[in-house]
């Protein structure tokens, strides 16, 4: 007797470009999440590396692809280190950086399709503590 | 900065785990040599906006040092490190640097590490300490982040010291140069091409960029070529026909041992050569998990190349990941849970063996398909966690008639299990210097030490291989211990790089280049001293062993030579 597989459509990973560990971590009744997050580690924020088509300071930002009056919407769910958006020498016009995000910002980046018209590539990396985490209003101002 | 008017400063990064960073060999007295700290996955405080984790500047070092220090300068370590949180055993988490033996600790100590009598004020270091789930990871998730963070972070630092260097007047140049230790390696999970992001080729685009705006010596990152030559996670896999040509000679079935009390998923990633052409799947595959019972699709068809489907069926799930152009290649992900989970029980697949069958719609018998397991060890010091699993073939031969360990493919006993092309996988790029291991006393490879081929036809190999443990006997090299004054053993090619690292500081603080070609040069220079053993083959040697004597002139001693 065979064991029959079930199939589900893959949410985030249909589109190439993306890291299928994403689906795997945030897939429903996917035993993903218990193994992504290691005990202590459980938080709303994923990190992920990210390869652009547009520089890493516009996309902090949102610019040009996000509207005015989301803007707010689309920096309280994506953070990115200042030392990726003010790079160091040299470095200023590679457009790669990593980020936390939260599953807003992959609902987002889904809905408006931003795969591959911004994001080149997106992958899924480990998680950080909540301990560790530079959350959008907890961010110091020190440059 | 400089006391020798030959050199001049060359910052070194450090990229590790367990990184006890106040051991005397990294201080001066009590001058701390770290200009800057920074523990990624540590309490938020420090860093500049939206930086993770806690950041300490040399500054704040050496007022945590201050408070630690009695009046006769008796420094206590252990209260230091429980002051910045990585020695404090109030927090529930693995504390590397707790323990006699640190991976980083020792890395650092061999890449950049210095008696306080030497007064090296040249060598300014910037340590970063991984976050502890990208050390014991076996989630599948990738360390790609973390390693990419360190990297700016430490170019950020650097240009902050060549700005504070200038200004007093130390250098008249706008940057320091750079080099960078990152003794980590993976097996899979990034092939140049497929939809994730692979390290090296992000390696390689910094490492250019910094180049050409200060010049050959602005930046080299140094790598370990892993220790993963018998691990028996690769097989190359190649068809002698179609399926409809002979469906007898299109069928490959691979075998995967999965161990038991495995606490850890596991991953198996087949690789696909690049598309020109073909129908829609031109490879299928079905599993078989132990007892026997093949696992089909739900139309009782074998599983093909469908971007955007999970199958999912006792405790594994299979996905095809699409590539992002035709000359890119795609990949079957396989991924087992663990074997053994006493929280949730019913969580779990069998261990045993596990059959892959693949069935050729389309290669022809030069087309090789990679079969690569995704490594999953527990780290020294670390909770029991993952148990590395591997292929399991009759045609793989382990050991000679002398009972020794075999190292190489031998062309006449083929195997479709190979030791060839497990170089770490974050080692593949154009730029990074990669470093095997060898057996300094007896002059031969590591029996670890991986090699090519990869798919990089500019990275075919190591570069060059640099001493990772004494003697077969006395394994291991000696470095710093946890605490000042201890002295420990560590060996693997993780040991090789940084002794690497320390070279090429050398080079760059004399004004010189200190790349690939340049290790590549002095390992075939070095490979002409009289009374060595014959070279390794270059797949896992590269150009050659670089002698001891070029990195310490006057090593710990250990043995009577």
């Amino acid at each position: 007797m065979a064991i029959q597989w079930s199939v589900t459509d893959a949410r985030y990973s249909s589109v190439a470009g993306v890291d299928p560990a994403i689906d795997w971590v945030l897939g429903e009744n996917s035993p993903g999440p218990r193994y992504y997050f290691a005990p202590g580690y459980r938080t709303d924020w994923y990190s992920v590396a990210l390869l652009l088509n547009v520089s890493v300071a516009s996309f902090a930002k949102g610019e040009p692809f996000i509207v005015d009056s989301a803007r707010d919407d689309w920096s309280a769910n994506v953070v990115i280190p200042e030392f990726f958006i003010s790079a160091p020498k040299g470095l200023e016009k590679l457009n790669f950086c990593s980020a936390l995000v939260t599953k807003k910002f992959l609902w987002i980046m889904q809905q408006q399709s931003l795969v591959p018209k911004i994001i080149r590539r997106i992958e899924l990396c480990l998680p950080l503590r909540a301990r560790a985490l530079p959350l959008p209003q907890e961010r110091v101002s020190r440059p | 900065m400089s006391n020798d008017p030959e050199t001049s400063p060359v910052v070194v990064g450090v990229i590790d785990d367990g990184i006890a960073f106040i051991h005397e060999r990294f201080r001066i007295g009590l001058e701390p040599r770290v200009e800057y700290w920074w523990w990624q996955d540590g309490p938020l405080g420090g860093g500049g906006s939206g930086t993770p984790g806690r950041v300490l500047d040399k500054a704040a070092i050496r007022g945590h040092l201050a408070r630690v220090t009695d009046a006769s300068g008796t420094v206590d370590e252990d209260r230091f490190y429980s002051l910045v949180g990585i020695g404090d055993f109030s927090i529930n988490e693995h504390k590397a640097a707790a323990w006699r033996v640190a991976h980083g600790t020792h890395v650092m100590d061999t890449a950049t590490g210095y008696d306080g009598s030497e007064n090296q004020r040249n060598r300014p270091i910037v340590a970063v300490q991984l976050p502890t789930a990208s050390t014991a990871d076996t989630s599948g998730a990738t360390l790609t982040d973390s390693v990419l963070r360190a990297v700016y972070f430490i170019l950020a630092c650097a240009d902050e010291i060549a700005l504070r260097l200038k200004q007093s007047g130390q250098i008249t140049t706008d940057y320091v140069p750079v080099v960078i230790n990152l003794s980590y390696g993976v097996i899979s999970t990034i092939y140049l091409g497929t939809s994730m992001i692979s390290i090296e080729w992000l390696l390689d685009q910094i490492v250019q960029a910094r180049k050409a705006r200060f010049g050959p010596n602005a930046l080299e990152i140094v790598l370990p070529a892993g220790n993963s030559n018998l691990s028996r996670c690769h097989a190359a896999v190649t068809f002698a026909k179609t399926s409809a040509q002979d469906p007898a000679k299109s069928v490959a079935v691979l075998n995967w041992r999965v161990q038991p009390d495995d606490r850890s998923l596991s991953f198996v990633d087949i690789v696909l050569p690049p598309r020109t052409g073909g129908p829609p799947s031109r490879l299928t595959l079905t599993l078989t998990p132990p007892g026997g019972t093949v696992i089909f699709d739900s139309s009782g068809k074998p599983l093909g190349e469908n971007p955007g489907q999970i199958y999912s069926g006792a405790g594994c799930s299979v996905q095809y990941v699409a590539s992002l152009g035709p000359a890119q290649p795609g990949r079957f992900r396989i991924t087992l849970l663990p074997t053994a989970d006493l929280d949730a029980p019913s969580m779990v697949a069998a261990a045993g063996l596990w059959q892959i069958t693949l069935t050729n719609h389309y290669f022809s018998p030069r087309d090789v398909i990679d079969a690569v397991i995704q490594r999953d060890e527990t780290p020294y010091g670390y909770r029991q966690g993952g148990r590395q699993s591997y292929f399991d073939h009759e045609c793989y031969r382990r050991y000679d008639n002398g009972g020794h360990e075999i190292e190489w493919d031998d062309p006449r006993y083929p195997c479709v299990v190979v030791h060839a092309g497990l170089l770490n996988a974050i080692g593949r790029g154009d730029h990074p210097i990669v470093m095997g291991g060898y057996i300094s006393k007896e002059d031969v490879a590591a029996d670890y030490t991986a090699g090519g081929p990869t798919r990089n036809p500019s990275r075919p190999s190591p570069d060059a291989m640099c001493p990772s443990e004494d003697s077969k006997v006395h394994r291991g090299v000696l470095a710093a211990g946890s605490r000042s004054g201890s002295v420990v053993v560590m060996g693997g090619t993780s040991i090789a790089a940084p002794r690497a690292t320390r070279w090429i500081a050398k080079r760059l603080a004399r004004g010189k280049t200190g790349n690939r070609n340049d290790v590549q040069y002095r390992a075939r220079l070095d490979e002409l001293a009289p009374g060595r053993e014959p070279p390794p083959p270059p797949a896992r040697a590269g150009a050659g062993r670089i002698l001891y004597d070029h990195i310490f002139p006057n090593p710990l001693p250990r043995y009577d030579k």
